[in-house]
C-alpha cells in the first residue's frame, strides 16, 4: 500500500527530529542549570566577600566616631545599637553595629551585614574589641595639688593649695563642673593633701613659700611610687602617644585660634580660652602629649597633659586641669588651677598650684580622648559567628 | 480522491536517486545532530567542571579567609606555607558572666559547642597579656547568666581562674593542607580530611606568607597569599590559576599604610 508506505517514513523522521531535539533541549537544560549554579557559586562568593568587607568597615565607623558622651550604656553587660554606623549599600546589602560593654572600660564592638530577608541571603559578622579610658581610675592619681615622686623644691613665692575652692572659679560657673558619669570618683570628705609625697620623695621649702591642704603634706602615698608614674590610669604612656589629641615638643606659646567664629582645634599652641567663657575655644581641652621636653613660654590653655619627659612652664603660663610629668618639672611664676604629678627628680617650683575639682571635672569629661574608644593589644580584632 | 491517493498514484514507486539523495539527506542530517549532542555534552561536561571548580575554590577561599582573617600572626599561626597552614582555629568566643576559681558562666557564640577533648581556651582579660588556659570540661550555666539571641549559656572549666567580662576564644589546634588535589582539613593528629572537591593542581596551589616592616625592624606577618589553580577533570593542560591575598587584621600597624604586593 503505498500511502501506507509514505505514512511509516514520514512518521519515522519525525519521531527522531523530536527525539534528537528533546535530548538536545534536556543537555541544554542541565547546561542552563549548571551555568545557574556556577554563577550562583560566583555571585554567593562575592555576596560573601562584600558582606564581610562592609561588617568590618562598619565597625571601623563606629570605633572611629564613638562619643563615650553621646553613648548612655555605662552598665557593663548594657548593649547599644551604635545610629553613626548603620545603613545600606546599594545592591541591598545592609549593615548594622552593636556594641557591648564589658568589665573594665572594654567594649565588645560587633558589627553584621545581611542581605535578604528571613535568612534567604547571607549574613556575615565581624567583632572587635576596644578600650574607652575608664575616667575614674587616672582621675583618683591627681588626688592632691601635687603630687611628687622624686624630690620637688619650692622656691620662695611657691604656693600648693590642696583645699578646693567651695565655688566653681572665675570664670568657670557649677554648670561647667557637672560631671555626667555615674558618679564622681572623688568621694565626699576626701581629704586632699597639699603634697602627696611617694616613698623615698622629698619636699624642699623655701622660705616664703606655702602649702595648705589636709594634710599639707601626706607621705608614702602609694599613688606617688615610683611606677604609677609611668601610666595614665590602665593605658601605657607609649599607647598614649598613639592615641592623643596633640603632640607637642620644644618649646610653645599658649592661645585660643579660632577658624572664623570656631575654635581651630588643629592649632599649634591652642590649648582652650580657659579664661573666656564666650572664647569659642572655651570648651575645647585637648588631650597633649609630649614625647620629650616641653617648654611653655606664655600665655594659657587647659585640658590634660602628659610629659614623657621634662616640663617647664615660665613665668605667667596659665593652666586649668591636669599635668603629668615623668622628668623634671621646673616652674616659674605660673599658675595651674588642677592638679600636678611630677615622677622625676630636681624639681623647682615658684608656681601657685591649687587643687581645682572644676577643672579637673571639665579636663577628665570633655578631653576628646576621654571619650573615644581605642585598641590597646595588638589581638582586636576576633573570629565572628 | 484525496491528496495523498493523488500523490501515491502519481507516483507509484521510489528511483535509485531518490533513495541516494534521501540517504544522504538523511546521514547528513543524522550526523549533524550527532555532532550537535556531541558538542552539548561536551559543552555540559565542561560546565559540570567548571562550576565544581569554581565551588571549590570559592568554599576554599572562603574557609581559609575565615580562618586566618583574625589570626595574631606572631601568636597564631604557627607554621603557614607552601601548601599547609597550621594555627590555632578558633571555634567560638565566650564572655565570661561569673566566676570561681573553678567554672565560669559564660555567653557562648560559636560554630559548634565547646568540647573538652579538642579545645583550649584564649582568655583576653583586659590590660594584660593574653594566656592560653586548658578546658577540662563544660556544662549547663547557672540561670542567672542569660544567654542573648544566637547565644547560649554554657559553663566552663578552664585550668584556673577567669574573671566577669573576660573574653574568652575557644580554639582547636589544627592544620589545613592543600594536598591531594583539594583543600583538607587536620584537627590534631587526626587525619585530612577533605572539604572541597580533589579540583586543585598541587604544583601550582599553596600558601605564603606577605611580610613587610612593621615599627621596629622586625618583620610583621601582614597577609597570606592563597594561589589556587583548578584543573578540569581529564584536561590536565587547561588549569585555571587563581591568586587571593587575606590581610590579617590584627597587626601592630594600619593595614592601609602598608601597601600588598
Amino acid at each position: 500500500m503505498i500511502a501506507g508506505s509514505g505514512a511509516r517514513s514520514g512518521g519515522f523522521a519525525l519521531i527522531a527530529a523530536v527525539a534528537a531535539l528533546a535530548f538536545i533541549e534536556i543537555v541544554a537544560i542541565g547546561l542552563i542549570a549548571l551555568t545557574a549554579r556556577s554563577r550562583v557559586s560566583v555571585e554567593e562568593y562575592g555576596s560573601h566577600s562584600t558582606a564581610r568587607i562592609a561588617a568590618e568597615s562598619a565597625v571601623r565607623v563606629a570605633v572611629a566616631a564613638w562619643d563615650e558622651r553621646a553613648v548612655a550604656f555605662p552598665r557593663p553587660g548594657s548593649r547599644f545599637t551604635v545610629p553613626w554606623a548603620a545603613g545600606a549599600l546599594p545592591g541591598g546589602l545592609q549593615y548594622a553595629v552593636e556594641a557591648e560593654r564589658l568589665e573594665r572600660g572594654r567594649l565588645l564592638v560587633r558589627g553584621t551585614a545581611w542581605s535578604g530577608t528571613g535568612g534567604t541571603g547571607v549574613r556575615v559578622s565581624a567583632v572587635a574589641t576596644v578600650t574607652s579610658i575608664p575616667s575614674d581610675e587616672p582621675r583618683l592619681d591627681f588626688h592632691s595639688a601635687l603630687v611628687v615622686g622624686g624630690d620637688f623644691s619650692l622656691l620662695v613665692g611657691a604656693v600648693v593649695d590642696g583645699s578646693s575652692p567651695s565655688s566653681a572659679p572665675a570664670p568657670l560657673q557649677p554648670s561647667d563642673c557637672v560631671d555626667p558619669g555615674p558618679a564622681s570618683p572623688l568621694p565626699a570628705g576626701w581629704h586632699r593633701p597639699g603634697v602627696a609625697l611617694g616613698t623615698g620623695a622629698t619636699l624642699v621649702q623655701a622660705p616664703g613659700s606655702a602649702v595648705t591642704g589636709s594634710p599639707g603634706v601626706l607621705n608614702n602615698s602609694p599613688r606617688a611610687a615610683g611606677a604609677a608614674f609611668g601610666s595614665f590610669g590602665a593605658v601605657a604612656l607609649t599607647d598614649l602617644a598613639a592615641i592623643a589629641d596633640r603632640i607637642e615638643t620644644g618649646t610653645i606659646t599658649l592661645g585660643p585660634r579660632t577658624t572664623g567664629t570656631a575654635c581651630d582645634t588643629v592649632a599649634s599652641g591652642n590649648w582652650g580660652a580657659p579664661s573666656n567663657r564666650s572664647h569659642p575655644c572655651f570648651d575645647w581641652l585637648p588631650f597633649v602629649f609630649a614625647p620629650g621636653d616641653l617648654t611653655i613660654a606664655g600665655g594659657e590653655g587647659q585640658g590634660i597633659l602628659i610629659v614623657d619627659g621634662n616640663l617647664r612652664f615660665a613665668a605667667g603660663v596659665r593652666f586649668r586641669g591636669a599635668i603629668l610629668v615623668t622628668g623634671r618639672f621646673d616652674a616659674a611664676a605660673a599658675t595651674i588651677d588642677g592638679a600636678v604629678r611630677v615622677g622625676g627628680r630636681g624639681s623647682r617650683s615658684a608656681a601657685v598650684i591649687r587643687f581645682d575639682e572644676c577643672s579637673l571635672t571639665r579636663a577628665f569629661t570633655l578631653s576628646p580622648l576621654m571619650r573615644k574608644v581605642y585598641r590597646v593589644a595588638d589581638r582586636w580584632w576576633l573570629a565572628a559567628w | 480522491m484525496s491528496y495523498r491517493e493523488a500523490v501515491g498514484a502519481a507516483r507509484p514507486g521510489f528511483s535509485a536517486i531518490e533513495a541516494v539523495v534521501a540517504l544522504a539527506v538523511g546521514g547528513m542530517l543524522v550526523a549533524g545532530l550527532a555532532a550537535t549532542v556531541i558538542a552539548v555534552s561536551r559543552l555540559e561536561r565542561d560546565a559540570a567542571d567548571r562550576a565544581e571548580m569554581l565551588a571549590a575554590r570559592a568554599h576554599a577561599g572562603t574557609v581559609i579567609v575565615h580562618e586566618l582573617r583574625t589570626l595574631d600572626g606572631r601568636r597564631d599561626g604557627f607554621a603557614i606555607g607552601g601548601d599547609s597552614a597550621a594555627l590555632r582555629a578558633f571555634r567560638g568566643l565566650a564572655i565570661v558572666c561569673s566566676a570561681d576559681s573553678v567554672s565560669a558562666d559564660v555567653r557562648y557564640r560559636g560554630l559548634r559547642a565547646p568540647d573538652a577533648a579538642k579545645d583550649s581556651l584564649l582568655v583576653l582579660a583586659g590590660g594584660g597579656p593574653e594566656r592560653a588556659l586548658p578546658l577540662t570540661g563544660s556544662g549547663s550555666a547557672s540561670p542567672s547568666c542569660v544567654a542573648r539571641p544566637g547565644e547560649s549559656a554554657l559553663a566552663l572549666r578552664p585550668g584556673s581562674g577567669l574573671q566577669s567580662g573576660d573574653i574568652v576564644l575557644v580554639f582547636e589546634r589544627g592544620s589545613y593542607h592543600l594536598t591531594g588535589g583539594a583543600l583538607r582539613y587536620r584537627r590534631g593528629a587526626s587525619g585530612r580530611q577533605p572539604l572541597t572537591a580533589d579540583v586543585f593542581l598541587d604544583d601550582s596551589t599553596d600558601l605564603a606568607i606577605v611580610t613587610g616592616l612593621a615599627t621596629t625592624a622586625v618583620q610583621e606577618t601582614l597577609a597570606v597569599r592563597l594561589r589556587i589553580a583548578t584543573v578540569p577533570r581529564g584536561r590536565p593542560a587547561a588549569t585555571h590559576p587563581a591568586t587571593r591575598y587575606v590581610p590579617l587584621l590584627n597587626i601592630p600597624i594600619p593595614l592601609d599604610s602598608v601597601p600588598l604586593p
